[in-house]
């Protein structure tokens, strides 16, 4: 039965039906934002924002920190949607390792220059493209700074972010205007109870917003998508104190290599 | 030639041959030899494609005249939209048919139809020279003529001869729920052209453009500035008549005419048609800076241009692809991604940048394979599955390959492997994982037979190194980083 209400009967705002507690945002709120990429790392896209587009970003750590494997978290958010440009000089990439961190192969462009003039050349005319948003040069040491300095209004013109893949920490980064990764390795994650094996790797990320003058350290950690048995089994003796006294561990697939040796 | 039986071949089978040879029992497949006793004054021609595709360009562009949009249908069939002709069409047929045998002393067939399919049908099954079929009569034309003509799969032509129909007219009888249901989109397309509807449009036929101007260069220039400024121009008043006729070009070819020298020619293919702009400039300008500067180390006097040319290789339809439809925005990102192939592409080589495809392998440095990256893979969706994993060893996430590989050295205690030493670093090892033993390729010279090891060192750097078991030697290929 419908009834009208009369003129004197108080009507309910259409806001009452929500629950006073709700949050009611802009659709714009929830869009990313245009001039940032989002790196798909949720504590490293709530400090940043995602990697802003039109600035150079350092990714730095010493050997085995997990700088790689950052990499590869990166472009696997990165390359679902769109294209990028690896520049590759020391013909270092290991695609099947990257794939199995859900690197999206298609979508990754690899360069593998060598000679440094035709690099700058090539990134040139990808900055001036701005076909790709991101722009990865692993570059092995900080270039020099006035190189860097040379890039830069490139960089402010184009579309895209341009990351810097460094090998060790350096001392000091002039050139960088976006953001800088400093990772370190932080733990070997461990597998189920009662299942000795490595699952993953967590790393942890020193990171500097050069745009709005801050910093802080996070964890990130990526899982493999297959279990590696019993490698834990030592470093987390290591770590526990269970170590022997020479710090050396034991042979993991020891029954195969002892009868190799002694054969 | 035409009284005669004449067999085209490829040397040892018949690929085609005229009305005559058909009549002596000759058919296409049959070995030269047997065609030869079919008929003894059987007159063989050599297949030669390109001659073949050069004399049927030329056909093309005599039907040119004819009407504005020109079908290249395959060698032998063309369709040409008759729009707006009129009642003229039969004459204009007429003088065409009349041209092509005056000057390529080619016999042609013709049929005039309101739609390429029924014109095609009609020009191969009809005897005469022209044929029109009267407006609104393309179902009664077809009628009588089997149901294989219409491009319906064999399962379902013999489907409807089990059902006693044999014939266009006997389809066209069914009723349209009942093709729908049975034979889905094929059938009711089959179907709409069985009852006369043929509303396909033609697809104007692939060619190139020649717009070769000649810069009066006098006296000849001998530097580059001016040459590109022309041939700026050139691509410039190359561009508005693609944009005009809704067209874009998959490459082109420039000629620079030297004084007292051969013409210089440079062809390049650009990774994705499209409107020559900066990107193609500059990949030109890339390769003529090469070419030039190269000649002047030499030591020779630098080539003097008196005469530019550029032509635009197959220009073709471009489909829409500048509409901002559903999809441009990955159709925008691909012509993105082509210019900037066509740059690195001049600049790096056909190889430059590369789109790695991982492969199922035993060994690590096989485990991919590299092929030239093409803007067509822009918007391949992610795989919904992992990638398979060789079993022999696991890739790991984050591994970066050692290159070259570093020679080691590995420390023992007892059995245990507890030391390594790599690149004047020592580390101590924390666990070792291994060995993955990996043999293979014993017949060839290549063979190898190596053991893998993980190490994970104090310093909790993973490494996979290598033992060549053939000659003893250590290696470090990879650090999961």
């Amino acid at each position: 039965m419908n009834v009208a209400h009369g003129p004197n009967q108080q009507r309910a705002s259409p806001l009452a039906a929500f629950p006073p507690s709700l949050a009611i945002r802009r659709a714009s709120d929830l869009a990313p934002h245009a001039d940032m990429l989002p790196t798909g790392l949720p504590p490293l896209d709530a400090f940043l924002g995602g990697l802003p587009l039109r600035h150079i970003h350092l990714l730095a750590g010493t050997e085995g920190a997990g700088v790689t494997t950052l990499l590869h978290g990166l472009l696997a958010t990165v390359t679902r949607i769109h294209p990028v440009l690896l520049f590759d000089p020391h013909n270092r990439f290991y695609p099947p390792g990257a794939a199995a961190l859900g690197v999206h192969l298609p979508h990754l462009l690899r360069v593998g220059v060598h000679d440094l003039q035709k690099l700058r050349r090539a990134l040139a005319f990808a900055l001036r493209e701005s076909a790709c948003p991101l722009i990865v040069w692993d570059t092995g040491l900080l270039p020099p700074a006035h190189l860097l300095d040379r890039l830069r209004p490139d960089v402010r013109a184009s579309g895209s972010a341009l990351l810097l893949v460094v090998a060790g920490i350096p001392l000091a980064a002039p050139g960088i205007t976006g953001a800088t990764l400093i990772a370190r390795h932080e733990r070997w994650e461990q597998g189920e109870r009662g299942r000795p094996e490595c699952v993953g790797k967590t790393v942890s990320v020193a990171v500097t917003d050069h745009r709005r003058h801050r910093s802080a350290t996070m964890p990130l950690t990526f899982h493999y998508p297959a279990p590696l048995p019993s490698l834990l089994r030592v470093a987390r003796r290591e770590v526990s104190g269970d170590a022997d006294a020479t710090g050396r561990g034991t042979l993991a697939a020891g029954d195969a290599a002892a009868s190799r040796r002694a054969g | 030639m035409r009284q005669r039986p004449v067999a085209i071949t490829n040397g040892t089978l018949v690929l085609a041959r005229n009305r005559r040879a058909v009549e002596a029992g000759i058919a296409v497949g049959m070995k030269v030899a047997e065609a030869a006793t079919h008929a003894p004054d059987l007159l063989l021609v050599p297949d030669d494609p390109r001659r073949t595709q050069a004399l049927w360009d030329v056909v093309l562009d005599q039907l040119d005249g004819l009407g504005p949009v020109v079908e290249d249908a395959g060698l032998g069939l063309a369709l040409v939209d008759l729009t707006g002709a009129g009642r003229s069409e039969r004459v204009l047929v007429r003088r065409t048919l009349h041209a092509l045998t005056t000057l390529l002393g080619l016999t042609a067939r013709a049929a005039v139809a309101d739609g390429p399919f029924v014109a095609s049908i009609a020009a191969q099954k009809t005897a005469q020279e022209l044929i029109l079929i009267p407006r609104d009569h393309g179902a009664t034309f077809l009628a009588p003529l089997p149901v294989a003509v219409l491009p319906l799969p064999r399962y379902a032509v013999a489907d409807l001869a089990l059902l006693g129909i044999r014939t266009v007219a006997g389809f066209a009888g069914l009723r349209l729920s009942h093709v729908q249901e049975r034979y889905g989109g094929i059938g009711m397309a089959a179907f709409s052209l069985a009852i006369g509807t043929d509303t396909r449009p033609l697809v104007p036929r692939v060619r190139e453009r020649q717009e070769t101007l000649s810069y009066p260069f006098e006296p000849p220039v001998d530097d580059l500035t001016p040459v590109l400024f022309v041939i700026k121009a050139l691509l410039d008043n190359h561009a508005a008549i693609l944009r005009r006729e809704g067209l874009v070009a998959a490459g082109l070819r420039l000629t620079l005419g030297i004084e007292a020298r051969e013409p210089v020619v440079i062809e390049q293919r650009w990774s994705s048609a499209c409107v020559p702009g900066p990107a193609e400039l500059d990949a030109l300008r890339l390769t003529l800076g090469d070419q030039f500067s190269g000649e002047e180390r030499d030591g020779a006097l630098p080539p003097r241009v008196t005469e530019i040319g550029v032509t635009l290789l197959d220009c073709a339809p471009d489909g829409g692809a500048q509409l901002p439809l559903f999809g441009a925005g990955i159709v925008r990102q691909r012509e993105a991604v082509g210019h900037l192939l066509t740059r690195l592409h001049a600049l790096l080589g056909p190889m430059g940048v590369v789109e790695d495809v991982p492969v199922e392998s035993h060994l690590i440095e096989e485990r991919w394979q590299s092929r030239p990256y093409t803007p067509e893979r822009i918007g391949t969706p992610p795989a919904s599955l992992p990638i398979v994993d060789a079993p022999s060893l696991p890739s790991l996430p984050g591994m970066i390959l050692c290159r070259p590989p570093e020679p080691a050295i590995v420390g023992w205690v007892g059995e245990q492997l507890t030391a390594l030493a790599c690149g004047g670093v020592h580390r101590d090892v924390l666990t070792a994982l291994g060995p993955y033993h990996i043999e293979g390729r014993w017949w060839e010279e290549r063979r190898f037979d190596r053991a893998y090891w993980f190490l994970l060192t104090t310093d909790q750097t993973l490494h996979l190194i290598v033992e060549d078991r053939l000659s003893g030697q250590w290696t470090r290929v990879g650090v999961v980083d």
